[in-house]
């Protein structure tokens, strides 16, 4: 029977607890010697860990897309999204990461992981997929399985993931899933079998996704006397933005875990699902303050591109909700506020604002003030 | 500042942002004033003022150019399109006008402002037309940073300015035109007195006729310098004499436009005929008239407009047609439309018997219009 394989090595995180910090130091060490052009070979010497363990996390860094081992090759190669993540955490000491770093690292990795697919080459985890199965399933796991818990009210027990969803190999079926999940928790049926959930072989399969699932803690916490996650709740909404932002303007959630498709290994890592996350996103704060009456939407939280004298920024689907005209403030901006002048949706989901300079501020420390007193 | 509370108004209250209406607070102008006039491209801009009528391109360039630094005098005869030019650089720099026509009358209340008094008997302030501009000028800017279209600002133009005693009437204005944006105008009628600074945007465009001498009064050398001042003439003469060949297709298009609304309705075959025959007698007639640049007589462009419609009239009720003798109803046009506004003492200063005389030869059969002139000239009108 099919279900949905993952890397046999705990969750990366650079503030998620000491395994998962050391795995994630294991990703930077990777990352230097690919900067460094040392061979994976030798590479993997550098590790902490052994041989055989270096491989099994080259392949769950593969897993997420931040780097990957062309095939027959021995050289180490970042994507545009590890790039991302190593130049955010490079030289750094990740025991005492600010909070925003820390929040703009857990940005990443969900980026990382709600782009995910069971369709990807190499590297394709336990158990091995067929084939035909991995070629023909279209889930994103984690996103389906995020979403299942926003779509949940909130929480998801390991019956109800091991059950059902891990199952899921049509994106299509997402809402027969959770429909089943909701009928079981009404007439408390159990969803997966006594083996699923007792220990022996399964054990180790059951403790990894627990730990990517909750992104080291970071995203869900585990509840061990109700055997379920729960949405973390200072990091919870990044995740919401990600897969609203894969979902796109209309909020089409089959497409916020459907996979991509891919020409190439290089394509697929490179462009698919290791392409680098939209600024907003990476900032750790995706969200538009908008004041009452829709007057004045804060952006503070998005970067800003400035060319001559208009402005781009490129978020997701919070963007959506931006009415044309819109009077906004970014920092980029001291001097005038900017005005939404044209939106417009990219292919990848993306929403592009197109911004001209606005009103002029005549006291930028008391705007300042109005909007963090909105924002407390 | 508390939830719900933070709209933009409440910001503009705040201090944070200006306000959209200035009406209560001019000094809040200052927080808008800095913002530069967005400057068209010369050409661009010239092309659309010469929609406005004949002008010599080199002057729009001179009017243009001088907008785009500050305020601009407009001088020359009736008739030649000061006005309508205004309207059209407005335009051209994507702008609103107001117009106020000067009279004698005018003082710093009407121009600056004053108190007046409200039912009950309270004083409140009511300002005078140069500060109204003003601030709604300031509330364009904001409409249009708000909204990214609409116009950038609100021009005033004071048309026929020196038919007011100016320094009475704009004394507090010359140093708040001078300042460049950094000198305001004090606004004594307020409580608080407050400084009303003139934005970066706003304009001022008057126009003089320097023609008609009754109505004139001498502009100050201060005033003088805070405007650059551009003449407008009627168009040159082609090099056959006659008046403008491009001018009279204009000027006999919008002859025809405005009978046809006259009338309600067609202008007549006929009458068109008529028109089209008396084109280049016309002409002839203004060509001569106009030879204004050695001290003749420089009618405008609108006179020809009148004749023109005067003939179209005249023609569809009275049922002429080309077949006619035009002169005679030329003659009637002549001193039906142009006569009026040639009986000035500087149409007397400028015509001596021998001007006349030289016409008389050159029309014979014009005989009202000449007499009625020499008339005039005799006291005998």
């Amino acid at each position: 029977m099919f279900v949905w394989p993952t890397g046999h090595v705990g969750m990366m995180h650079p503030v998620g607890g000491a395994k998962a910090k050391t795995i994630f130091e294991d990703f930077l060490t990777y990352a230097r010697a690919s900067r460094a052009s040392v061979s994976y070979k030798d590479a993997k010497l550098l590790l902490s860990v052994g041989k055989n363990q270096a491989e099994t996390r080259k392949s769950f860094f593969e897993e997420l897309a931040l780097l990957y081992v062309p095939y027959r090759s021995n050289q180490v190669l970042l994507t545009p999204l590890g790039q991302q993540l190593f130049d955010l955490l490079d030289g750094k000491n990740l025991s005492n990461l600010t909070p925003a770093i820390a929040r703009q690292s857990t940005a990443l990795i969900v980026w990382a992981m709600c782009r995910s697919q069971i369709n990807r080459p190499q590297s394709r985890g336990v158990p091995a997929p067929s084939e035909a199965d991995w070629r023909s399933c279209d889930v994103r796991p984690y996103a389906a399985a995020w979403m299942a818990v926003g779509d949940l009210g909130g929480t998801l027990s390991l019956d109800e993931f091991l059950g059902p969803l891990r199952r899921l190999h049509d994106a299509s079926g997402y809402s027969n899933v959770i429909q089943s999940i909701r009928q079981a928790r009404k007439s408390g049926t159990q969803l997966a079998t006594a083996a699923e959930l007792s220990g022996g072989s399964l054990m180790n399969y059951r403790i990894y996704w627990r730990s990517h699932l909750s992104c080291a803690e970071q995203v869900l916490q585990w509840d061990e006397k109700l055997g379920q996650f729960r949405a973390h709740s200072a990091n919870w909404p990044v995740v919401e933005a990600a897969l609203k932002f894969q979902a796109g303007c209309t909020g089409n959630a089959l497409r916020a875990i459907q996979g991509l498709r891919w020409s190439s290994p290089d394509d697929y890592f490179m462009n698919v699902a290791g392409a680098a996350c939209p600024p907003f996103l990476a900032s750790g704060s995706p969200t538009v303050t908008i004041f009452n009456g829709q007057n004045l939407a804060d952006l503070r939280g998005f970067a800003v591109v400035a060319q001559g004298g208009t402005y781009r920024i490129t978020g997701g689907p919070a963007l959506c909700q931006l009415a044309l005209k819109m009077p906004c403030f970014h920092p980029t901006s001291s001097s005038r506020l900017l005005r939404i002048d044209a939106k417009q949706q990219h292919l990848d989901g993306s929403i592009e604002l197109l911004l001209g300079l606005g009103r002029p501020i005549a006291n930028l420390a008391v705007l300042l003030s109005a909007l963090d007193s909105k924002n407390d | 500042m508390t939830d719900g509370a933070a709209s933009l108004s409440e910001l503009a209250k705040a201090g944070a942002l200006p306000p959209r209406d200035f009406t209560n607070s001019p000094q809040r102008v200052a927080e808008v004033a800095q913002q530069a006039l967005e400057l068209p491209s010369l050409n661009a801009a010239t092309a659309e003022a010469a929609k406005a009528g004949h002008f010599d391109p080199q002057v729009l360039e001179e009017a243009v150019a001088a907008l785009c630094m500050g305020h601009l005098i407009l001088a020359g005869p009736p008739g030649t399109g000061k006005t309508s030019l205004a309207r059209a650089l407005a335009g051209a720099f994507n702008a609103d006008l107001i117009v106020e026509t000067a009279n004698p009358e005018w003082s710093v209340y009407d121009t600056i402002g004053t108190q007046t008094l409200k039912l009950g008997g309270a004083a409140a302030p009511r300002h005078g037309l140069v500060t109204s501009a003003v601030l709604s000028c300031a509330t364009a800017m904001i409409d249009q940073f708000d909204s990214g279209d609409g116009r950038q600002a609100i021009w005033l133009l004071i048309d026929e300015m020196n038919r007011a005693d100016i320094d009475r009437a704009f004394g507090p204005l010359f140093t708040a035109l001078a300042g460049g944006g950094e000198a305001g105008m004090v606004l004594d009628y307020m409580d608080g007195r407050p400084t009303l600074m003139l934005p970066a945007r706003f304009r001022i465009i008057a126009t003089v006729n320097e023609y008609d001498t009754r109505f004139v009064n001498a502009m100050s050398g201060a005033l003088r310098r805070r405007f650059s001042k551009v003449a407008i003439l009627p168009p040159l003469n082609d090099a056959d004499g006659k008046s403008s060949g491009a001018e009279w297709k204009t000027a006999s298009g919008v002859a025809l436009a405005r009978t046809a609304q006259t009338l309600d309705k067609a202008v007549p075959k006929d009458a068109q005929d008529l028109l089209a025959a008396a084109a280049l007698p016309i002409r002839e007639v203004f060509g001569f008239i106009r030879a204004s640049h050695d001290g003749k007589v420089p009618v405008g462009t609108a006179q020809l407009i009148d004749i023109a419609e005067y003939l179209l009239t005249y023609s569809a009720i009275a049922g002429a047609s080309a077949g006619v003798d035009v002169w005679p109803t030329i003659d009637r046009a002549l001193v039906a439309r142009l006569l009026p506004g040639l009986e000035t003492d500087s149409t007397r200063a400028r015509l001596s018997q021998g001007y006349l005389q030289q016409f008389r030869g050159k029309f014979p059969s014009l005989t009202r219009f000449p007499d009625r002139i020499e008339a005039f000239l005799h006291g005998l009108d």
